[in-house]
């Protein structure tokens, strides 16, 4: 019978953590007096359930007393027999044994279930190799045997799985940027220190530091253990509002929340969206799906591919990012970003992979963008459609920001000029130094006038269709067809107002006002317009 | 040597956890005499026991792995006790067959598996399985129907 943590079934269908795994847990981690990852925890567990068993009387593996040669039986005694995947019998007769070679012995007469009589030997007084232990696994088995590390290696996932749902009940333990620890074994973490840990960071303009970094320089938690001190200043700076956690996965690193830039702190209002319909992206043909994928708009909930992470994402610049100076954490951009375990928002680093400019940027996670990009994309006279290139770099927290270049000259753009308080268009020529989707580009003649516009468009709640009927007549008179692309309806709409691809599609498709000419575009329908 | 309970006699498809045994029956229906073969199987012990090869006299032997009681004549309690337990019984110059047949005898006929009887005989038990599972009986090595 093998050993039954040395089975994957152990691990994969019957492993369940009990009261004992998590008293073992505790008392390492009192001892270590050390955090530990789940995979750590999860070794650790193997290393205790292997240990378990294999100081577990091999006798309570069957029913009865593990029969040994040298022992003695009486007639009713139940035996478990080792050397017969541990079956386990009943003595019924006994009679003296025949052979001068033994000397005297017994012989038992045993009733195995579902079996004939065998008979067995005891009294024995010849060596015999089940009176050692009584369990031939312990020493035939024991050299084909996994050894912890092996068994975590095979099945350790499961495990630490199992671990983190449970642990996460455990109102007495911490997590902190994926280790665990008991509150209550936490070293004192005062107010004085996070004073002084503020201090430390105020003088750094806020941050980001690691942990060590500031414990070093605010010479706090000097005479505890390295890895307890750490994470118990982690937790002390969690707890504390004063305090921002902004490392990626793996990694923590602290900042002030008062040194933070507004636009952090509090979402830029042209990225504020708020879907007050009805979600109606069924209506979508298959189509203006896959144009909603491809736009990459930040608050289209698309699909994702779990466990993949692209190397290099192409995105659309749209009006809204290019004011506010961020780029849309999209579905596939999110998996490109460095994310973190806990912290809403992270400090990372954009590269300029053309000039080698670093530049100090920040993932704000609920609100899916980026920021940290507004001088960036005014150095390089970008416009609304514009194709930006994210790449990874290998460096953790460092990711490339590109588009691709080309030497500029003059081109027709579409442009968007604000005339009594109407958005109009115009062809207008323009230097042109990057590549672009040309039913997508919006060049505007003066922002200040399109905030005005979009702060009206607000004030009086204007229906999206309404907005979406204006921008077709306007962008109708451009040309002789009349017709408009539906992208260019999108990039133009959320001049005046936030708003995903998916509710401007729908109305396309739903409302009698918009009339379907072919392909991806639409004509205003005079005959049914709403207004 | 013990007679086993449910040699098969039908065929069914092997596995790796298939036990196997001699059937005696096999070895009386080819008329050949497997004492004579356990004799020939170790020549020194062979003689030892050839005076008492017609004796009806029974020991008791004790399975060293087990502890399991057979009731044994002079001629199989030597070969059990003695030859069996020699180095050279099983070597890697014993042919496949062979080796498993001595494997099968020096255990009285207790049914084992191939991956058992690889331990035994150093052959791997892929190898012993595809050996056992023609429709050929070898030496009367047949799978155990109740396995």
């Amino acid at each position: 019978m093998p050993h039954s943590t040395q089975t994957g079934d152990y691990w994969v269908q019957e492993f369940q953590i009990d009261q004992s795994d998590i008293d073992h847990l505790y008392n390492v981690l009192l001892e270590l007096e050390t955090p530990l990852s789940a995979d750590e925890m999860a070794l650790v567990l193997v290393r205790h359930r292997i240990q378990q068993e294999a100081s577990q009387p091999p006798a309570r593996r069957g029913k009865g007393e593990l029969y040994q040669p040298q022992d003695s039986y009486e007639v009713g005694d139940k035996i478990t027999f080792s050397a017969l995947d541990y079956i386990t019998g009943e003595v019924v007769d006994s009679r003296p044994g025949r052979n001068p070679d033994y000397g005297d012995f017994t012989v038992l007469k045993v009733k195995l279930p579902g079996e004939q009589l065998r008979e067995f030997a005891c009294d024995l007084k010849v060596e015999h190799a089940l009176n050692e232990s009584g369990d031939p696994d312990s020493s035939e088995d024991e050299r084909a045997k996994l050894s912890p590390e092996e068994i975590f290696i095979e099945y350790g996932g499961f495990v630490a799985e199992a671990l983190q749902e449970h642990l996460a009940k455990h109102d007495d333990l911490v997590r902190l940027a994926g280790r665990w620890f008991p509150r209550s074994l936490l070293a004192d973490v005062n107010p004085g220190h996070l004073n002084l840990a503020e201090a430390v960071l105020d003088i750094q303009g806020g941050g980001p530091m690691s942990t060590p970094e500031i414990l070093e320089m605010a010479s706090i938690l000097e005479s505890t253990n390295e890895r307890l001190a750490e994470f118990s200043l982690n937790y002390g700076l969690q707890q504390d509002d004063r305090f921002d956690e902004v490392g990626s996965t793996g990694q923590v690193a602290w900042f002030l929340k008062r040194l933070e830039p507004d636009n952090v702190q509090r979402t830029p209002p042209r990225l504020q969206y708020q879907p007050t319909e009805a979600d109606q992206s069924d209506l979508l043909t298959p189509e203006l799906r896959d144009l909603v994928v491809e736009i990459g708009d930040e608050h289209s909930d698309l699909p994702v591919e779990k466990g993949y992470r692209p190397d290099e994402v192409t995105i659309l610049l749209t009006y809204n990012h290019l004011r506010a100076g961020t780029l849309p954490l999209s579905s596939q951009l999110k998996m490109m970003f460095p994310t973190a375990y806990e912290a809403p928002r992270i400090r990372f680093t954009l590269l300029d992979p053309d000039t080698g400019e670093e530049l100090p940027a920040w993932v704000v996670r609920l609100d899916r963008y980026v920021y940290g990009l507004g001088k960036w994309f005014d150095q390089q006279e970008l416009l609304t459609g514009c194709y930006l290139t994210i790449r990874s770099t290998g460096r953790p927290g460092v990711v490339e920001i590109d588009y691709a270049r080309r030497k500029p000259r003059k081109e027709w753009v579409l442009t968007a000029i604000v005339d009594q308080k109407r958005l109009r268009f115009e062809n207008q020529q323009y230097p042109i130094g990057f590549e672009y989707d040309d039913l997508m580009i919006v060049k505007t003649s003066d922002d200040e006038d399109i905030d005005r516009l979009w702060k009206q468009v607000s004030d009086r709640n204007t229906p999206l269709e309404t907005l979406m009927e204006d921008i077709c007549v306007e962008l109708s008179a451009l040309n002789p067809q009349g017709n408009v692309h539906a992208k260019t309806l999108y990039s133009t709409v959320n001049l005046v107002r936030r708003c995903p691809p998916g509710p401007i599609f729908a109305r396309l498709v739903s409302l009698p006002q918009f009339e379907h000419v072919g392909g991806l575009y639409w004509r205003l329908n005079t005959t049914n317009t709403g207004s | 040597m013990s007679r086993p309970e449910a040699p098969s006699t039908t065929y069914i498809k092997p596995t790796l956890d298939t036990q196997f045994q001699i059937d005696p029956a096999w070895w009386e229906q080819s008329e050949r005499d497997l004492r004579v073969q356990m004799q020939q199987l170790c020549e020194e012990h062979g003689k030892l026991a050839e005076d008492d090869i017609e004796s009806d006299e029974t020991v008791d032997w004790v399975d060293p792995e087990t502890g399991e009681v057979s009731v044994v004549d002079r001629l199989a309690y030597i070969f059990l006790s003695s030859c069996s337990q020699q180095s050279e019984f099983i070597t890697e110059r014993t042919s496949l067959i062979d080796a498993v047949f001595r494997a099968l005898l020096a255990t009285n006929n207790r049914p084992l598996t191939p991956v058992q009887l690889a331990d035994r005989i150093g052959r791997p038990a892929d190898m012993i399985l595809r050996a056992l599972s023609g429709r050929r009986i070898y030496k009367g090595i047949r799978p155990v129907s109740s396995s």
